[in-house]
């Protein structure tokens, strides 16, 4: 995987901010959306994030992984999106008596969210479809292998390989947790 | 068993009777149920499959294209300024050029143009502080100051001003104040011409009155 130019994104050079938005743009609006629930916040959301990251850009050290850099600046960026519209009875979706301190559960599962959306958009898309098709679409592998129109094996291979692969970044994740 | 072979195939929702079997003895497996559990939940949960819109690449492309990119400021320093010629100079002002402030403001004002501005209008928020007040100016229809010049930001009481620092390309900008807006109401920028007097000028801009 081709590493991003941070030092060309800190100059707000628009290629190196149109490869990080290719890396980690789908990512960060998953981290937006799963704890907003509304497209033009979760918008707002990518953009804030986007801005504090080229604005941080430059105090950022290289040897380190960009990657929970950026995702500790999108969940921050939500968390503002969300008080924001807490404060100004906006468009959130809440319960009115929870207290603004407190984030609700959606908020608590991001990083896996996160690190998912990652891993599937570094798959190669004929996996991601089947993937998309089982959980987004519901569909059987028989289904799947109709609508993609491919054979039933070629469904279950690829099912098996990308599934397979979320399951090893998923026990990387509990190491790096542990 | 592999135990890869039995997460992935639970997580594919398709997990056989020998794969769940698997799952509930290994102990490798049971440390990591609750990652499973909550991963298959992200992936069965519709919102994670929600795109955004196709233009919204262009627009964090633009939007920081169009931001101007944070420099430092060629005056950071002034001291509090009384027309009375005050003392209290300790409460000085510096400008801090950092990233925005991580949470929601404790206040916002609306700082519309004067009659020297009329198109300008803007909006700031401030982030109360034991020492002081972190302030983010967010300005429209301001245009940059004019060569020789620059634009002063004030927390004021009746004739008492205190500079929370200068800019010159109007858009957000973050400042810092050593006092607060409980103590100084009133906000309000100045164009200055870049000289050594620190008290305000007469080019009143913008102000929340
Ligand atoms: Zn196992």
């Amino acid at each position: 995987m081709k590493s991003v130019d941070v030092e060309r994104f800190a100059a707000g050079d628009p290629d190196a901010v149109r490869q990080l938005y290719h890396m980690y743009g789908r990512a960060v609006f998953t981290v937006a959306y799963s704890s907003l629930r509304d497209r033009g916040l979760a918008e707002e959301a990518v953009q804030l994030t986007f801005l504090h990251a080229w604005r941080a850009a430059d105090r950022f050290d290289v040897t380190r992984d960009l990657k929970p850099w950026l995702y500790a600046i999108a969940r921050r960026a939500a968390v503002d999106v969300y008080r924001r519209e807490r404060r100004h009875g906006g468009r959130v979706p809440l319960d009115s008596n929870t207290d603004i301190a407190i984030l609700p559960e959606a908020f608590e599962s991001t990083w896996q969210a996160w690190e998912i959306r990652i891993a599937l958009d570094q798959m190669p898309s004929a996996q991601r479809e089947v993937i998309e098709a089982t959980h987004f679409l519901g569909l059987s592998q028989e289904e799947t292998a109709q609508r993609l129109g491919v054979a039933l094996g070629t469904v279950k291979s690829r099912s098996h390989r990308a599934h397979r692969r979320l399951a090893t970044l998923l026990s990387h994740l509990q190491e790096a947790t542990a | 068993m592999n135990c890869d072979d039995a997460r992935s195939a639970f997580l594919s929702g398709a997990a056989s009777q020998p794969e769940l079997d698997h799952l509930g003895s290994c102990s490798d497996c049971r440390n990591e149920w609750d990652a499973l559990e909550t991963s298959r939940q992200v992936l069965e949960d519709q919102s994670f499959w929600v795109e955004p819109s196709p233009t919204l690449e262009d627009r964090v492309v633009a939007m920081i294209g169009e931001t101007p990119q944070p420099v430092a400021p060629p005056r950071p320093r002034r001291w509090l300024w009384t027309l009375g010629g005050g003392a209290a100079a300790a409460l000085g002002a510096i400008a801090v050029w950092a990233g925005l402030p991580s949470t929601a403001p404790d206040w916002e004002v609306a700082i519309p143009g004067t009659s020297e501005a009329p198109d300008a209008s803007g909006v700031v928020r401030g982030w109360n502080e034991w020492n002081g007040t972190r302030v983010v100016l967010d300005i429209e229809g301001l245009p940059p100051a004019p060569d020789g010049s620059l634009y002063e930001f004030w927390f004021s009481r009746d004739e008492l001003h205190i500079s929370a620092g200068t800019f010159a390309a109007p858009d957000s900008v973050e400042l810092w104040v050593g006092v607060s807006k409980a103590d100084f109401p009133r906000l309000w920028i100045t164009l200055e011409p870049v000289d050594e007097d620190e008290s305000p000028s007469g080019n009143n801009m913008m102000d929340s009155g």
